[in-house]
């Protein structure tokens, strides 16, 4: 009689290789399993990848989906999180070498599910802020909304995602350069935007950890001011502390 | 004898699915009781679905039903995944949680299925023990829902009511009874469903579980996907007679119809039990 952990690594190599059988049982039977299990794994990657299913279409999604579920296992019950490497098989599979920009916009798709899942937070607490004494500005540190995420790319993978989306036709002059994007969710709203260089290296910096002093030092002819300004009123910043005091 | 959930009226509730939350909560149907939900559909840390659970956990008790942990499987329990349960439940005070007998992932490969288990001695024993830890690292006691299935192993020796009420006497977790997959697994694998219903004494049995399956020539599929069937309302009914007032659940997790499909099914259970109840009055 086999061990569980026998049967149990009997039935895994049967479902994921169709030359293999399972003792005494109907090849048929297990079937069914290895269809409920590939649908539900490839469910679940349309489910997060909607633009990518729109840019390659039904079938060809299907056949990326069978390569992502043949070489990537899965490694939760939360199916929630099944497909977080997704990009790594549209960079390596030979069928989508022509179509390079794929890749960074699955990377962008995982960063709204992640986004539309993050905790909330409190608004900003300008009030402290404004009792915050001149001198001590140099030493303060910024926080991030939890749902902001930043993504660079090559490809205008923002632009890609918008065009994308209902109502919209999906037409994008596809060109290379260096893009920016910030993707975040306030009140169970997504928004996906295209950030300038300037607006980058600022976010890129807070989310570093970098104090308010060296981050105005690192970015000289940037008005960090504005751009703090203009963050806070998006609740792209939400909080601050005051950081070792000197 | 279920004094647990006095305050449950009527007994009977829906599985909470995302395309229903905003209509449930602008009409809070008085025809349900209760909610249940996925528990992995909430382990993530914000977002709409935690926005409209707690809204509508203001109106309606919840049950938290896992399809994830694998208890069965030879792998140690994933302490992500019970951390996360556990977060859950602190947050959402569930009056049921309840989890799957069956296995789904080995050697850290995650099938993401409800896969059988061989009904051996070993595997009871494994089971126990790891019902065991879930509770104890739960602090309180879960329900075990008898699975459906379209294989059964050589070297399966224990029936698996057998198998299920041995686990709650060791354990003492409770059962959740899910009529339709006892339908289904009694077609598959030809046995009578009503010594299955015998065989489960009468103070285990804490939820019950109502679905409908689709028939792909070869089995019977349990895709909660239709509505119940005659002859599963009709065995609803003899679990009624031998269990009681169950708190009863419709479940539909594929091609969700509307909202008033389910509330339907609902109040169909609802009538069933009412009548029952009169019956013994």
């Amino acid at each position: 009689m086999p061990s569980l952990r026998d049967s149990q690594e009997q039935f895994y190599r049967a479902i994921f290789d169709n030359s293999q059988t399972m003792t005494g049982i109907d090849n048929a039977r297990l079937n069914i399993y290895r269809q409920t299990i590939f649908h539900s794994l490839e469910n679940a990657l349309r489910t997060s990848y909607p633009v990518i299913v729109k840019l390659v279409g039904d079938d060809f999604f299907r056949f990326l989906a069978q390569q992502y579920i043949l070489q990537y296992s899965s490694v939760s019950g939360d199916l929630n999180r099944y497909g977080d490497v997704f990009f790594q098989l549209l960079q390596s599979l030979p069928e989508t070498a022509e179509l390079p920009y794929l890749a960074d916009v699955a990377q962008l798709e995982w960063c709204v599910q992640l986004a539309e899942n993050a905790r909330d937070h409190a608004s900003f607490p300008i009030e402290k802020l404004i009792a915050v004494a001149s001198e001590h500005y140099s030493d303060l540190e910024f926080f991030l909304h939890p749902s902001v995420y930043l993504l660079s790319s090559i490809y205008p993978v923002a632009e890609i995602w918008l065009a994308n989306q209902a109502n919209n036709d999906g037409s994008v002059e596809l060109q290379t350069s260096e893009f920016y994007t910030l993707i975040q969710c306030i009140d169970y709203h997504v928004t996906v935007t295209a950030l300038n260089a300037e607006q980058w290296a600022f976010l890129i910096a807070i989310q570093q950890g970098m104090s308010f002093g060296t981050l105005c030092d690192s970015l000289v002819d940037v008005d960090v001011g504005a751009l703090l300004q203009q963050f806070i009123a998006q609740t792209v910043l939400v909080d601050f502390s005051q950081g070792i005091s000197t | 004898m279920h004094h647990l959930h006095p305050t449950l009226n009527p007994l009977v509730g829906i599985g909470l699915r995302a395309q229903h939350a905003q209509e449930l909560l602008s009409r809070l149907p008085k025809d349900i009781g209760w909610l249940e939900v996925h528990s992995e559909n909430y382990f993530a840390e914000g977002g709409k679905a935690h926005a409209y659970l707690a809204a509508l956990r203001e109106h309606y008790p919840l049950s938290l039903h896992g399809v994830g942990l694998y208890i069965g499987s030879t792998d140690p329990l994933d302490p992500r995944h019970l951390q996360s349960l556990k977060t859950l439940i602190e947050r959402t005070e569930p009056m049921l949680v309840s989890e799957h007998l069956c296995w789904g992932a080995v050697n850290g490969k995650v099938l993401n299925d409800l896969l059988p288990l061989p009904y051996t001695e070993e595997a009871l024993q494994h089971f126990c023990a790891k019902t065991t830890e879930v509770q104890d690292y739960l602090g309180r006691q879960i329900l075990i829902e008898n699975p459906s299935s379209y294989l059964q192993y050589t070297h399966s020796i224990i029936p698996e009511h057998e198998f299920l009420v041995a686990v709650a006497e060791r354990t003492g977790c409770g059962i959740l009874l899910d009529i339709n997959n006892i339908y289904v697994s009694a077609i598959n694998h030809d046995f009578d469903p009503n010594n299955y219903l015998a065989a489960i004494p009468e103070n285990m049995v804490q939820e019950i579980h109502l679905a409908g399956f689709e028939d792909n020539g070869l089995c019977l599929i349990d895709t909660h996907s239709k509505l119940v069937c005659d002859a599963v309302w009709k065995l609803y009914q003899l679990a009624l007679q031998r269990f009681g007032r169950v708190p009863t659940l419709i479940e539909w997790d594929a091609d969700i119809p509307a909202l008033d499909v389910l509330l339907a099914e609902a109040a169909h259970a609802r009538q069933l039990m009412e009548s029952h109840h009169a019956l013994l009055a």
